[in-house]
């Protein structure tokens, strides 16, 4: 393992890169800080985030998975279908441990869950699985 | 119908190669301070920065990074200017902004390498193309301050701020808003800008590279002008209607009593030889103000230094005032500011305010050889004439009328007609409502 894929170095760098996009101290930001709830975050720091974080990894990012923005309209769409909320989230986030997701679905009801660990175990999913890419993308 | 309204200026703040104060540009133009030095890239011509930090000034909201350097200068300027006019907490809900705008050139600031353009892009934020938009400025300024009223943004080359300033003007003096917050704010202070400048053949060479050398460069209405010297700023002014200022209390600064634009229809980036079309937008200001030639009591001319501009103007203004018989001195602030682009009629209107309330006209710099012996350039500091007291309660007791003219690439006209009062002793206290 490379000192980049270290898991604390991860999640050092995420909270670097949240706090030079909110403008705020990175000590003020821990790995349990939820990012929606905790802190002043609007939709276009979320973009921010995917790009600093595209840029610092080079791993290709899914706003939607990585923020877990759709994570209430797939969860309604697994219970009109009877489906197991569990395999529904390993499959769309697989990089949430079964305890993550377990504390995610009994803390729904207190507002936005995605925690700065979430975003980090995404980053560390994706350089696991080699998704990094050699060179920063060329969109266009 | 409802009558017009008098309009007034009861704030302004500035961000200027002179300073940001009226005391700085004040004492600037007194002491003679200016801040040409030679450009690097590309080399060979004058510029005249203004000292700004934009992270500085707009510490505390991030989403700073989404301005350019002169749309941060706007914001900055007019949350300056709301402040001086009494509005620090925030502008009223109803109040519009009128800002001009200009194109964003400034790629070398977003790119590491301009020259490899696009090798790398993974340094730029997600919504980095608002930089580029026209209306970022007005966005940040409506989200910071609060206003939410009619709004425009104008992008009309160099006649832009002070089409905004007019825009605003005429929207108040017929009863569509009763304030507004107007000016603009532009740079073109880097390899971009300049080098469309220079590839246009309007900027001024620097004859040597040295600050002595790049002060010198510019040199409007002179035989030996050979172009501008490239300037940047942001200037803002609160804008109400008399009866919405009194309400308030507020000490008008200025009166705004007339404006016009118009088009030559004539070239790309050379104005009408005669000025045929620019002087149609003068005598449109001086219609609206109830006055005429006669009634000017200074011009603050567009005076880029560019041969064709200061030839063009100077045919115009003196077929203006001729058959009058009345020569009212002819200013060119370019020659202290550089030019600012399309912010440099409102910078120009700052600078004349902080100058004139106090009673003096800045000279026209650098001028040697007028090109014309048919107009009265200020040549010294001259005691102004063109700044009255304001009496509360008798403002119709006045009449003195400062013409500031803004002229564009591709022929866009801009003339606003202003009354600046002189500043009392209750004002002067207040330093020109400037917060400290």
């Amino acid at each position: 393992m490379t000192q980049q894929t270290a898991p604390c170095a991860v999640t050092e760098r995420v909270i670097g890169i949240i706090a030079e996009v909110l403008d705020i101290p990175p000590h003020t930001i821990t790995p349990e800080t939820r990012i929606l709830r905790d802190l002043e975050t609007e939709s276009i720091d979320l973009l921010e985030f995917g790009v600093g974080l595209n840029a610092a990894f080079g791993i290709p990012v899914a706003d939607d998975t990585v923020f877990l923005t759709s994570l209430r309209v797939h969860l309604e769409e697994a219970r009109h279908a009877d489906a197991d909320p569990y395999k529904m989230m390993a499959g769309r986030y697989p990089h949430l441990s079964c305890d993550r997701v377990a504390c995610i679905l009994r803390t729904l009801d207190d507002g936005p869950v995605l925690s700065v660990q979430d975003i980090a175990d995404y980053v560390l999913h994706a350089l696991r699985a080699g998704q990094h890419e050699k060179a920063p993308s060329h969109a266009g | 119908m409802q009558a017009e309204r008098r309009v007034v200026i009861t704030g302004a703040g500035a961000v200027t190669p002179l300073g940001h104060t009226p005391q700085d540009i004040r004492q600037s133009v007194l002491t003679g301070r200016t801040v040409f030095e030679p450009t690097s890239v590309p080399a060979g011509y004058a510029q005249a920065p203004a000292q700004f930090d934009a992270d500085d000034a707009l510490r505390g909201w991030r989403h700073r990074r989404y301005l350019n350097r002169g749309a941060a200068m706007a914001v900055h300027a007019a949350r300056q200017a709301a402040g001086a006019a009494g509005f620090a907490a925030g502008l009223p809900g109803y109040c519009g902004i009128f800002a001009g705008s200009g194109p964003h050139l400034d790629m070398d600031s977003d790119y590491a390498q301009p020259q490899h353009l696009p090798q790398r892009h993974d340094t730029l934020c997600a919504l980095w193309m608002l930089r580029y938009l026209p209306n970022t400025a007005a966005s940040a300024i409506s989200q910071l301050l609060g206003a939410r009223g009619e709004s425009l943004v104008t992008g009309t080359a160099c006649a832009a701020s002070l089409q905004a300033v007019g825009e605003a003007f005429r929207r108040i003096r017929h009863g569509v808003l009763p304030v507004a917050l107007a000016g603009g704010g532009d740079s073109r202070l880097s390899y971009g800008g300049l080098l469309a400048y220079a590839k246009a053949g309007a900027l001024a060479p620097c004859s040597e590279d040295t600050h002595a050398a790049a002060a010198a460069a510019c040199r409007p209405f002179d035989t030996g002008r050979q172009g501008f010297a490239a300037g940047e700023g942001a200037a803002f002014f609160v804008l109400e209607s008399l009866d919405h200022a009194q309400k308030r209390g507020a000490v008008p600064l200025a009166e705004v009593c007339g404006y016009g634009c118009s088009m030559d229809g004539h070239a790309m980036t050379a104005p009408h030889p005669q000025g045929m079309h620019a002087e149609q937008a003068v005598r449109t200001a001086l219609h609206e103000a109830g006055a005429g030639p006669a009634d000017v009591t200074a011009v603050c001319a567009h005076g880029t230094g560019t041969l064709r501009n200061d030839t063009a103007e100077s045919v115009m203004l003196t077929r203006l005032f001729d058959p009058t018989g009345h020569r009212p001195p002819v200013l060119a602030l370019k020659s202290w500011t550089g030019h600012c682009a399309s912010a440099c009629g409102a910078v120009e209107l700052a600078v004349l305010l902080a100058c004139a309330r106090h009673g003096f006209l800045p000279p026209v710099r650098n001028l040697q050889a007028p090109l014309c012996d048919s107009l009265s350039f200020v040549r010294r500091i001259q005691p102004c004439t063109a700044a009255e007291l304001y009496a509360a309660g008798r403002p119709e007791k006045l009449s003195a009328l400062t013409l500031l003219q803004s002229f564009g690439f591709g022929g866009q006209n801009a003339a606003l007609a202003v009354r600046p009062f002189r500043a009392s002793t209750a004002a002067a206290i207040q330093d020109d409502n400037i917060p400290a």
